[in-house]
């Protein structure tokens, strides 16, 4: 290990991502935190969890907030200290920074944390309002932005700057479906076609169908303890080494340059100073990449491609699973799905499958470094973890 | 001297009356558009209103295909970040642009207004739009 243990994963788990029509947000929760449970043995919630953070973001969808309450109920502790984190599509990340913090200060020994959303039973047009609520309503929003929109707006000014094209967009989305082809977990396991992307319907010119992200039901699970106590749980815990994050200003308009992420920047430098990595040292990354821009936004600024070039990383190949540079070899938000809430949670269930080598055909080898960006709105906050084993 | 409040619904009420206005710092002369009712620079609350030229440049834009239920029906149109001439950012439709040929980076734009309020009175929000058209 390269940093000091702030705590550790002791286990995790996950639904399958996708369309769940007969389960809520609440059976999904208990359905992800029951596999982490399974997973960690000697422990019993009642008389070793403090604490239950779960992140989400809507409560529209189902017309219940009050999440963490219902969720302790649900892991069987219905009086603890509990609460719904909300920061967007970072929500999931959050709760577990939440989680982490109360560890860090000696307030808590074993924290679950989850992460949720219930989306597919609304209609398109009203997620795509609820989702829009991550940006600026009063200004974006009500003007005619979208989520997509937003995303849209960094491509144009991104592929007009530097020369990339549609095309590297596209192949993105076509790597992310190429790895969640192995992901049983993943909402859309089918390979597609750099063809099939370039030719799918419009949502928010220059994004297409496939550089979007999909609409999904789904959560996801980690129980975390202070790091002496890792070994009472599991025999393979892994550790949380180092954190960063960052807001950065609510609207895309209100940015001085909307092709560069710094929110992510200053998370990721944190992040890696924490844990005394360089970027070279990292095995794997999981990225947010709720929109094809996105991800080649953050290759540039998680270090992964110098600033302007991160899309020659994708059109070289460097970050396929076997490749110098794994990025979302769980197919990320966009093959495996982006329930909002889990999606941060779900990145380090991930993580934890490969440090603990549970992952199966897309294993990368010998992975000891992984570390998640977890992105809020169109970047208006940012998570980042690594994690060592 | 009474000035309305610093404040969004009174930013949408002034669209109504086709005038695009911000707030400006007495202190520092930071320009707010939207406004805020305090300075994010130096905390002041000694604020006015200024009303702006409605003139500025295309830094960035997309044509949106799928639109949130507040819109649905208008695709597709246009939404694009304006660098306005007095300096400040802000996002606004292009309703007549339908596709990305009609539109570049640089293009220069001004403001119009529809003062009609966009649904039914009593619900919210009920703001009528500042839009823009290519000069
Ligand atoms: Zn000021």
């Amino acid at each position: 290990m390269h940093g000091k243990p702030l705590a550790a994963i002791v286990s995790a788990g996950s639904t399958k991502y996708g369309k769940h029509d007969d389960k809520g947000a609440k059976e999904l929760f208990a359905e992800a935190f029951s596999e982490a449970l399974e997973g960690a043995k000697n422990l019993d919630p009642k008389r070793d969890v403090n604490a239950v953070f779960i992140g989400q973001m809507g409560s529209e969808y189902e017309y219940q907030a009050h999440s963490g309450s219902w969720a302790a109920d649900y892991a069987g502790i219905p009086r603890t200290h509990a609460a719904r984190v909300e920061s967007a599509c970072a929500s999931g990340s959050t709760a577990v920074r939440v989680a982490l913090t109360g560890i860090m200060s000696g307030l808590y020994d074993t924290v679950i944390v989850g992460g949720v959303e219930k989306m597919r039973n609304r209609g398109t047009n009203e997620v795509t309002l609820y989702l829009g609520e991550a940006g600026d309503f009063h200004m974006e929003i009500w003007n005619g932005l979208t989520f997509p929109g937003l995303f849209a707006l960094m491509a144009t000014a991104y592929m007009n700057r530097y020369g990339a094209r549609e095309e590297d967009l596209a192949r993105v989305a076509v790597k992310n479906h190429k790895h969640a082809s192995m992901n049983p977990k993943a909402q859309y396991p089918q390979e597609i076609t750099l063809e099939q992307a370039m030719s799918a319907r419009p949502v928010a010119w220059p994004l297409k169908l496939y550089d979007c992200s999909p609409i999904t039901d789904g959560a996801s699970a980690i129980i975390i303890t202070k790091p002496e106590l890792a070994k009472k749980y599991t025999d393979t815990p892994v550790y949380i080494t180092g954190f960063g994050h960052s807001t950065d200003y609510l609207g895309v308009y209100e940015r001085d340059d909307v092709t560069w992420l710094e929110g992510a920047k200053r998370a990721s430098d944190a992040a890696y100073r924490a844990a005394n990595i360089t970027v070279g040292d990292v095995d794997l990354f999981e990225v947010h990449d709720c929109f094809t821009i996105a991800e080649l936004l953050l290759y540039e600024a998680l270090g992964i491609a110098g600033r302007g070039e991160g899309y020659r990383a994708i059109r070289e190949g460097l970050t396929y699973y076997d490749s110098k540079i794994p990025v979302n070899v769980s197919g990320g938000l966009k093959a495996k799905g982006h329930p909002v809430g889990a999606t941060g949670v779900g990145q380090m269930y991930e993580i934890w499958l490969h440090l603990t080598g549970r992952a199966g055909k897309r294993q990368v080898k010998g992975a000891e470094v992984g570390v998640t960006h977890n992105m809020g709105g169109s970047g208006a906050s940012h998570n980042v973890f690594v994690i060592e084993r | 001297m009474d000035e309305p409040e610093f404040s969004v619904e009174n930013f949408y009420k002034f669209v109504s009356e086709g005038k695009l206005m911000g707030a400006r710092c007495r202190r520092c002369g930071k320009l707010m558009v939207p406004p805020r009712p305090v300075c994010p620079e130096c905390y002041s609350r000694d604020l006015e209103w200024v009303q702006l030229s409605g003139r500025g440049t295309v830094e960035t834009f997309t044509i949106i295909h799928v639109p949130t239920v507040l819109l649905e029906g208008k695709e597709p149109y246009a939404v694009a970040v304006i660098r306005l001439d007095e300096g400040p950012k802000i996002p606004g439709m292009l309703p007549d642009v339908a596709s990305p040929g009609q539109l570049k980076i640089g293009d220069r734009v001004r403001v119009e207004f529809d003062r009609s309020p966009q649904k039914v009175p009593g619900s919210w929000p009920n703001w009528p739009r500042y839009y823009f058209v290519k000069e």
